[in-house]
């Protein structure tokens, strides 16, 4: 008995709208996780009241952090609306959660969810889409909320923030388990099962520390290579089509991706691993090839004044300097890389069905997809041709 | 530059307006640019690294 007295237990924050469908079960819940062992958090029991300096909505957004697992249960009812946050007190304790990465266990109404699945979401997603395609922005929610009010189609005996929130979670990937009034969930099973995730990985715990540790020392000669590289005086390329192959070699293609805020987004193309690459130099006004690889032209030389050629273009950045163009003609991406007196250009398949449009529809898009695929890569690129004397 | 689409077309630099012909060159200045990105992944990255150290931690203390 004294050993059980020593060991920290389990402290299930218990988050619900104060419904009267969802009383008893609160109040059945929390004793029934009291009796397992654990040390349920609720308003009702052990939470609130607190003295009148105390701010409760801090007080129990500070409760969620001190929580190990975060219970929710939703049902009509969406509680106490701030019109600052936009959201409900509720709500944000569920974000709070989130934002901290706690165990999340959320029990929506069985027949709350089939609305929202079968009526509402596709509501809300067309409209979504919708405001994304005109206004090019996310939607708020008082006018999702607006909107759900206008539609016959919803049910009007739920509070339409209800959806805003179920909508919310599933744009966080919040899985939302079944919860039917009268029927008891087996809380044994439920924390059995978590029991055995966590078993599976605190064994683990020195393998992952271990290649924590190796990371930060990958990073620590990173950091040193980025600090020696411009302090060196590097004379030349040896061997440049080696140089050029390597780096082809090393670059993935990837999703192209929009996001809608910070939790949505949406694959809109793809482009393929990097087939080829050409280095030229500044050299008497003039930008010389040095080398290239794969299927890439091979203009001997550009004039400065020659603005179709990407690689002067890039170089007119100034030093560094970094732009990724698409010529429809070649269904090519182009990423140019100006670092020194070099511009090297390396050359992404785009998918068959980009086009101009499509470009200057997605643009932000693809810049971010070629430029954050494989930073590390180029910017050990940047560094070398950065310390080379032409 | 400003944001914006931009296109090279017979050696002259515009603002891409309506139809393009295909061999047209097209490119928008971006917000990041590599160095930008990779600093912000290895704040992230360490960021990962101290929360699993500290999540440890916490799992295998007592009381």
């Amino acid at each position: 008995m004294e050993g059980s007295l020593l060991m920290a237990r389990t402290k299930i924050f218990i988050s619900s709208v104060n419904e009267d469908g969802l009383k008893p079960l609160r109040r059945k819940v929390f004793k029934e996780l009291e009796a397992m062992g654990h040390e349920p958090l609720m308003w009702e029991e052990n939470l609130g009241p607190w003295p009148a300096h105390v701010d409760p909505v801090v007080r129990c957004l500070e409760a969620v952090a001190e929580c190990d697992i975060y219970l929710l249960f939703i049902g009509g009812k969406a509680g106490t609306y701030d019109s600052k946050a936009m959201r409900t007190i509720t709500h944000m304790e569920f974000i709070k959660a989130y934002e901290q990465e706690k165990t999340i266990l959320v029990f929506g109404d069985v027949e709350v969810k089939s609305a929202f699945f079968g009526r509402v979401k596709p509501l809300l997603d067309h409209y979504i889409d919708q405001s994304i395609a005109k206004e090019d922005r996310f939607p708020s929610p008082p006018h999702m909320m607006e909107m759900l009010k206008r539609d016959e189609r919803v049910p009007r005996e739920i509070d339409p923030y209800v959806w805003y929130f179920l909508q919310d979670m599933m744009m966080r990937k919040v899985y939302i388990d079944d919860l039917s009034l009268g029927v008891t969930i087996d809380w044994k099973a439920y924390f059995s099962d978590l029991l055995r995730r966590g078993s599976l990985l605190l064994p683990l715990e020195e393998s992952i520390e271990q290649n924590a540790a190796r990371l930060d020392d990958f990073d620590a000669a990173f950091e040193l290579l980025a600090g020696l590289l411009p302090a060196l005086h590097i004379t030349g390329l040896r061997q440049p089509d080696k140089f050029l192959g390597l780096v082809v070699g090393k670059l993935e293609g990837g999703d192209i991706e929009q996001r809608y805020g910070p939790y949505m987004s949406e694959c809109v193309g793809r482009y393929e691993d990097c087939c080829a690459a050409t280095l030229y130099v500044l050299r008497d006004r003039e930008l010389c090839l040095v080398a290239k690889t794969g299927d890439a032209a091979s203009v001997p030389a550009f004039s400065l004044d020659d603005k179709s050629s990407y690689a002067v273009l890039t170089l007119d950045l100034g030093d560094p300097g970094e732009q990724v163009f698409f010529k429809e003609a070649k269904k090519m991406f182009y990423h140019c890389i100006r670092s020194g007196s070099y511009v090297i250009t390396l050359h992404y398949p785009a998918d068959p069905d980009w086009n101009y449009k499509k470009f200057i529809h997605y643009k932000e898009s693809i810049n971010h997809a070629i430029m954050s695929k494989n930073p590390l890569i180029i910017e050990l690129i940047k560094l070398c041709l950065g310390g080379m004397q032409p | 530059m400003s944001a914006g689409v931009f296109v090279s077309k017979n050696g002259r630099v515009s603002k891409a307006v309506g139809a393009q012909p295909k061999e047209a060159l097209l490119f928008a200045p971006a917000s990041k640019n590599s160095s930008q990105i990779l600093r912000e992944q290895r704040t992230a990255m360490k960021r990962n690294n101290k929360q699993i150290k500290d999540r440890f931690a916490q799992a295998t203390k007592r009381a």
